[in-house]
């Protein structure tokens, strides 16, 4: 362990000398302070409400327990009256439930919309629904499959049997699930004296403005800039985490570090300079390992400092700390490993940094390009949009198959990101869109990868004279 | 146990054939010189020691072990030729480093690596970058990481590359102190005065072969020839003297010296009765010997000298790697 704690503190050492580390840490630093500076301001519910209860339209079967949504939104209108925004961030109203008058009509529905929709809730999810656009014939690959699933029948009779305990219960799920309120916050109780199909409800929810559906206008510049958007504060923060340092700084920082440590191995491979390192007691495979090792904790630390000091002051800016954010450090790290294992196979090779830093950008960008392919290939498989031959597809897959998921590990840090951010209802409305890649794929093909890149750099290491 | 032994060795790369048998042993506690051309297959035979590059044949032992093992390795102490310290080090990280790749524990570092820069005479400079130092400072440095750990055995290829001639002697110096604790030195220098002075024996590669190999005294005596002297004003008899079948050659530039050569199978002893029994008195005799840059030299001559770079596409090769 000494030696690889040396190696570790060689390749620390080596990386700081240079000044691209200091301009990598002032932009970190200078992501954080603009971070810092946003300011969030939760909304009255007036505002807030009417942009959330649309949303209780999505039914999740089997009392939420349900991924998939239902295909067939019950057209009703949820509108709040009477709101008012208590002490400690506690909203009170009246949910007033009634069929949605301008949707009505246009789908069968059973007469009373709210009923059917708490006795949806109540029952077990359908099976999937058949894929609309399959039968446009244009191809072998698509999937006769939605991710939604199918209503369940529902006779007078069940929708009669609906008790006011299931609605209560529903609705609390609802806000739960698209308010981001937890269910011991909700209070609910029916109002008597409305006609059905039209229902009334007395709501109170406790912290309701920290809540992540909740909605909240967003400043930046410690509030120099007047507030200029309202979204629900979740979809704010997951904005700044998966977009601006998951997507954006995540690039350049790979980027910039596979400039960074592409020195690290021609460096130790230069004549007179590998000669020492090589006449001490450690073995040469050991030698790369340790220096490839010591190349990723340069970019852990350094994704370590600009994600923690994000997650630090969207936290106390927001309110909403999200500690799955924090897996983005290992996730990018993981990522980089990839991109460093090409840059070592490289430089051992050539021992040139110059070829190690093109090869390797132009390996991420392929990275990329194959990822967006795969993602348009998969949505076609869907929508059936464009006739793509059946090569392309085993093409695509094949490639994806054989070469590190680059793209998927970007979907599972933005998963991540989004299930700890936004409420649970609007985070699996994704899985309609987005299918969660598997960690197996994902890392499994990945490591398999990094293995032959380093065995390659290995073996090569091993035989050369010298 | 030898602390150095070849047996047959060679090393070919692509058709260059650096090295062409090489048998030799180091002996505990010697210095050993190791002198040849550019070319000659020197710092491959290092390399191949150390584990560097590989033997094509034959057998290299270290401290009983096979050349490059592992374990062998942390019993020795390397100053490559062309070393290249990483700048980004100063003197003091570099030798840290380098001490916990030997496996020095960290207690043991902090003391002994101002000690060795002490030694080389860079102790003030140790926390300054490497960047900054002078060629000769380097390497002192080199010399400084070679011996940190206490080995058994040092092995120096151009210790004194870039030292100033003060400098020089402070390495010789620490050479023969080395010596004196029990270290092996197994030296390669082009500085054959240096090599004279310090080395107890020392070995000649030509082209990969190794073509002498001896003790100093060995290497440099001349069999057979006396530089005789005598008392001021008295003649040196060169007439009789041949006629006893020894030629006579007198020296140019000297005061009155004669060169004596002995045939086959003869002593000094019967010119040296004549002399006597002439009344003649020998202040001066010695046994002529050659210098290492004779030796050396009259080696080599008419030698073309090794490959010690790479060969340009389509010249022949015309001897062995450096």
């Amino acid at each position: 362990m000494q030696q690889f704690f040396a190696i570790l503190k060689d390749s620390f050492r080596e990386a700081v000398d240079g000044f691209v580390i200091y301009v990598m840490l002032a932009l970190a630093a200078v992501l954080i302070v603009l971070v810092a500076s946003v300011s969030f301001t939760p909304d009255s519910p007036d505002v807030a409400l009417p942009k959330v209860l649309p949303k209780f339209a999505i039914l999740y079967p089997d009392q939420g327990k349900g991924t998939f949504p239902t295909a067939v939104p019950v057209p009703l209108k949820y509108q709040a009256a009477n709101a008012q925004l208590g002490a400690n961030g506690a909203a009170t109203f009246i949910l007033e439930v009634d069929r949605d008058k301008e949707r009505d009509g246009a789908l069968a529905l059973p007469l009373d919309g709210f009923r059917y929709a708490v006795y949806t809730w109540t029952k077990p999810s359908g099976p999937k629904v058949e894929n609309p656009f399959a039968n446009r014939n244009r191809g072998p690959n698509v999937s006769t499959e939605l991710g939604i699933v199918a209503p369940p029948a529902a006779s007078a009779d069940d929708l009669k049997g609906v008790t006011d305990e299931q609605m209560v219960a529903f609705l609390k799920f609802q806000f739960a699930a698209f308010v981001g309120v937890h269910e011991s916050d909700v209070t609910i109780s029916r109002r008597a004296g409305v006609a059905e199909p039209a229902y009334a409800f007395d709501v109170q929810l406790n912290n309701a403005t920290t809540a992540r559906g909740w909605t909240q206008s967003v400043s930046v510049l410690f509030g120099a800039v007047p507030p200029f958007k309202s979204r629900p504060l979740g979809a704010s923060v997951a904005f700044i985490q998966d977009q601006l340092v998951n997507g954006i700084g995540a690039a350049v920082t790979l980027m910039l570090s596979v400039v960074i440590t592409a020195f690290f191995i021609p460096n130790m491979l230069r004549k007179g300079s590998l000669d020492l390192l090589i006449s001490k007691p450690i073995g040469r495979v050991q030698l790369l390992v340790y220096k490839y090792i010591g190349g990723l904790t340069f970019i852990f630390l350094l994704s370590a400092f600009t994600i923690g000091g994000v997650w630090a002051v969207t936290g106390v800016r927001s309110g909403l700390w999200n500690p799955t954010f924090l897996l983005v450090v290992p996730v990018l790290t993981f990522t980089f490993a990839i991109l460093y294992a090409v840059s070592t196979v490289i430089a051992v090779y050539t021992r040139s940094a110059i070829a190690a830093i093109l090869i390797t950008l132009a390996f991420m960008f392929f990275l990329y390009l194959l990822g967006q392919a795969k993602t348009v290939f998969d949505a076609n498989r869907i929508v059936n949009e464009f006739d793509l031959p059946e090569w392309a597809y085993t093409l695509v897959d094949t490639l994806n198959n054989i070469l590190p998921r680059y793209k998927d590990l970007d979907k599972l840090t933005t998963s991540f990101i989004t299930d700890g951010t936004v409420p649970v209802g609007d985070a699996r409305i994704r899985g309609i869109f987005v299918e969660t890649p598997s960690w197996a794929g994902a890392f499994g093909v990945s490591l398999a990868f990094i293995a032959l890149m380093l065995g390659l750099a290995s073996w090569r290491l091993v035989k050369r004279d010298g | 146990m030898s602390v150095i032994e070849t047996r047959d060795l060679r090393k070919t790369y692509g058709r260059i054939e650096a090295l062409k048998g090489v048998s030799l042993r180091v002996e505990k506690g010697q210095i050993y010189g190791l002198l040849g051309q550019n070319g000659a297959g020197k710092t491959t035979l290092i390399k191949i020691l150390l584990g560097i590059v590989g033997k094509t044949e034959g057998e290299a032992l270290l401290l009983g072990a096979p050349a490059g093992a592992v374990e062998v390795r942390r019993k020795v102490g390397y100053l490559p030729e062309d070393h290249a310290f990483p700048g980004y080090h100063t003197g003091y990280s570099l030798m840290d480093f380098y001490g916990s790749l030997y496996g020095v524990p960290a207690a043991e570092r902090a003391k002994k690596i101002p000690e060795a820069l002490e030694l080389v005479g860079i102790a003030g400079r140790m926390h300054s970058k490497i960047k900054t130092y002078s060629k000769g400072m380097k390497q002192r440095l080199g010399i400084a990481q070679a011996l940190m750990h206490d080995p058994d055995l040092i092995i120096l290829d151009e210790p004194t590359d870039g030292v100033d001639p003060m400098g020089r002697k402070e390495i010789r110096d620490l050479m023969a102190d080395l010596k004196n604790k029990g270290h092996t030195i197994f030296l390669n220098s082009h500085l054959l005065g240096e090599v004279e002075l310090i080395c107890d024996r020392v070995a000649i590669l030509q082209q990969g072969k190794l073509v002498r190999e001896g003790t100093i005294d060995e290497l440099t005596k001349t069999k057979g020839t006396y530089t005789l002297g005598l008392l001021a004003g008295q003649t040196f008899p060169t007439d009789a003297v041949t006629a006893l079948g020894f030629p006579v050659r007198a020296l140019p530039d000297t005061a009155g010296h004669f060169e004596v050569t002995l045939p086959d199978g003869k002593t000094i002893e019967p010119v040296m009765k004549l002399l006597s029994e002439r009344g003649l008195t020998v202040v001066h005799i010695v046994e002529k010997k050659q210098s290492l840059e004779d030796v050396f030299m009259t080696t080599v001559e008419g030698a073309e000298p090794g490959v010690d770079r790479k060969r340009r596409r389509g010249a022949r090769p015309v001897g062995g790697g450096e």
